[in-house]
């Protein structure tokens, strides 16, 4: 009789425990997912930072000075000659 | 043995009353309870669950960015990025450092703020803020540190600096559009501005505070309603290379400002809209809200209703009075002066006595006016910007009518136009006589890229024959070659454009200024095919007093930089 009552106690004591030992991991993945997504949005937002520093560093006005800087420079418009046109 | 027997009815019945309480432990009791959850959590579900997501959750505020704008080309103009700005709760923060000093020498590195500093201002304060707008990426470093609240905030970002920043407009702090696109497009670009989702309350693990969000939540968050974005019809390339020639054209005029629009006359669609000086919040674009005497630029429009109403074809002369001529009062003058010419070398020389003269041999001033507004003077074009203004056109019911007025307005004086209303009427002219509404959005996609919306060509109204149209491309040409706009000539191109001098109207002294004018030069290229329609225009310019001086040399340089982008032409050094 009261082996049965141990065992029946040593049961509920199991349950009780893999259910408790359950929602602990539960709340514990559920931290990492959200570790997860806010990684997700931080990197989505790294990226667009990073696209739009590419836009800067491709804009006219960086290029052209660029450009000048290294002597890569149009004629004056008063001093050209059109060497070719498409009709 | 009696007592035996007694003994086991005891133990019997001791048993039986065990083996019931057994039974209700076992049996009824959880009966009842698996009873009353059902209850609690299928009966009274419906009304029990908000009340359990009010103890249990609380809401969380999602930012949505405003949407983006684009050039033709797909390039950035306007763009909003996320930064984080970062508060200190003292006390919490003080009992964090008592286990870990490196978590100071770290905010420390970041904030770019001595240690010492924030210790003293930990003292001082219960809770501050660090004015530095952090990365979200070099936040997140942080994010172990107890005591600290991160707070997210949108902030608009313009790659390309200063370009096109009158269409662009800006946006207050609020991050509502308060002129141009962003005011134009305000409830498309900002269709959702926040969201709020439900959240656990703050939980709290290892000392760091952490808001739980419900894996269904972080999926609901994933499908956010985002906001649309506005593809521009300008050409960002083109809009850099005028405004970098406006720059060069202010700094050696120095007007008070100088304006450009290039429109490609057979869809309507402005490539460029640039104004010089640049401003970082502007208010108002002066291309659709100054409204201005257009001077000699608008010849061509009256001489257009001549031809349509066969008044004069382009070889009817007309004596020029030698440049002095006198009507209702008021002396009209030429710059230089002319005995006779035809009508076409009226435009050519730019004659206001032959112009004056041509209106008088028709002398209708009912149907002078109502043509005129036909080409868009007096009325809104209808461009998809805020603030655009009529401009104003005096008719023969006004107070304000005089036998001069429609003299006047034959070489662009006594009447008031934008600069957006001129240079579309010159696209009609180009167009072979058909008039188009100016277009600046030319789609509207949703977050995934897709066309929501495509502003298509609008047709408003015929205005001018064909052949009507090519004789005014005529006299436009022979402008170029020959005439007042003769700096704008390019070998092997055919250009057809008018200059205009339009002194302005002194208000103190009470007649036109020697000293202030608007200086323009309207026209297009090719002249058998158009495909862009350039209006330049110079308020007050401190240097040079004629077009041909200011306007014109500018005029060719935008030209030349746009077939050079088009790869249309090819230049070298000529020596």
């Amino acid at each position: 009789m009261n082996l049965r009552y141990f065992l029946f106690l040593i049961i509920l004591f199991g349950i009780v425990f893999f259910y408790l030992r359950q929602q602990i991991e539960i709340t514990k993945i559920q931290y990492k997912i959200k570790d997860t997504f806010d990684k997700i949005s931080i990197l989505d937002i790294e990226n667009k930072q990073l696209s739009v520093q590419i836009e800067s560093l491709k804009s006219y006005a960086r290029l052209e000075e660029f450009a000048t800087k290294n002597n890569f420079i149009k004629p004056n418009f008063k001093e050209i000659k059109i060497v070719y046109y498409k009709n | 043995m009696k007592k035996l027997n007694f003994s086991n009815k005891t133990e019997s019945f001791s048993k039986k009353r065990f083996d019931l309480i057994k039974f209700l432990v076992l049996l009824i009791i959880p009966t009842i309870i698996i009873l009353k959850l059902f209850f609690l959590q299928v009966w009274q579900y419906e009304n029990l669950l908000p009340i359990i997501k009010k103890q249990i959750s609380t809401f969380m505020k999602i930012n949505i960015p405003r949407g983006d704008i684009y050039d033709r080309n797909y390039k950035t103009l306007v763009t909003t990025l996320e930064y984080d700005l970062i508060s200190v709760n003292s006390n919490e923060f003080l009992k964090g450092l008592e286990k870990n000093r490196d978590n100071l020498t770290l905010l420390s590195k970041i904030m770019e703020v001595p240690e010492i500093e924030i210790l003293k201002r930990c003292e001082k304060e219960k809770y501050f803020w660090f004015s530095k707008e952090l990365d979200v990426s070099i936040s997140y470093e942080l994010r172990n540190i107890r005591g600290l609240d991160f707070n997210r905030f949108l902030k608009r970002h313009y790659p390309q600096n200063n370009l096109a920043c009158y269409v662009l407009g800006g946006v207050d702090n609020n991050n509502v559009g308060y002129s141009g696109i962003e005011r134009e497009y305000e409830n498309i670009l900002c269709n959702v501005k926040s969201k709020n989702i439900a959240v656990y309350k703050t939980g709290n693990i290892n000392n760091r505070t952490i808001r739980l969000t419900k894996i269904s939540d972080i999926d609901e968050v994933e499908n956010l309603n985002k906001n649309n974005s506005v593809i521009l019809t300008i050409d960002s390339k083109i809009q850099y290379k005028v405004e970098k020639i406006l720059k060069d054209a202010y700094e050696q005029f120095f007007p008070e400002k100088v304006m450009c629009v290039i429109q490609e006359p057979n869809s309507g669609e402005i490539l460029a809209m640039a104004v010089y000086p640049p401003s970082s919040k502007p208010l108002s674009n002066p291309i659709i809200n100054l409204a201005f005497e257009p001077g000699s630029t608008f010849k061509v429009f009256p001489v257009a209703m001549f031809l349509e109403e066969n008044i004069v074809d382009k070889n009817t002369i007309f004596d020029c009075e030698n440049g002095k001529f006198y009507y209702a009062g008021n002396e009209i003058s030429d710059l230089k002066p002319h005995k006779k010419l035809s009508m076409k070398d009226i435009i050519v020389h730019s004659s206001n006595i032959g112009m004056a003269k041509a209106y008088l041999s028709m002398n209708d001033p009912e149907k002078y006016c109502s043509y005129l507004k036909l080409f868009g003077f007096g009325t809104l074009t209808g461009i998809e910007l805020p603030g655009e203004i009529k401009g104003w056109i005096v008719t023969p019911r006004s107070s304000r009518w005089s036998n001069y007025q429609p003299v006047a307005m034959s070489f662009g004086q006594g009447m008031f136009v934008t600069a957006i209303q001129i240079v579309n009427a010159y696209s009609a002219i180009a167009n072979r006589g058909e008039l188009l509404q100016p277009r600046i959005v030319k789609y509207i996609l949703d977050s995934n890229g897709n066309v929501v919306q495509e502003n298509k060509k609008t047709f408003v109204r015929r205005v001018l024959s064909q052949e009507n149209a090519d004789v005014i491309k005529e006299m436009l040409e022979e402008t170029v070659l020959r005439g007042t706009a003769f700096g704008t000539k390019i070998d092997g191109i055919s250009i057809c454009a008018k200059t205009g001098t339009a002194q302005k109207y002194d208000p103190q002294i009470k007649k036109y200024s020697n000293t202030k004018s608007l200086i323009s030069v309207c026209g297009f290229f090719p002249k058998e095919n158009p495909m862009y329609v350039i209006g330049l225009f110079f308020d007050e310019p401190k240097k040079g007093r004629l077009a041909s001086d200011v306007a014109v040399p500018v005029f060719k340089r935008i030209v030349l930089e746009i077939l050079n982008i088009t790869e249309d032409i090819k230049y070298a050094k000529a020596n």
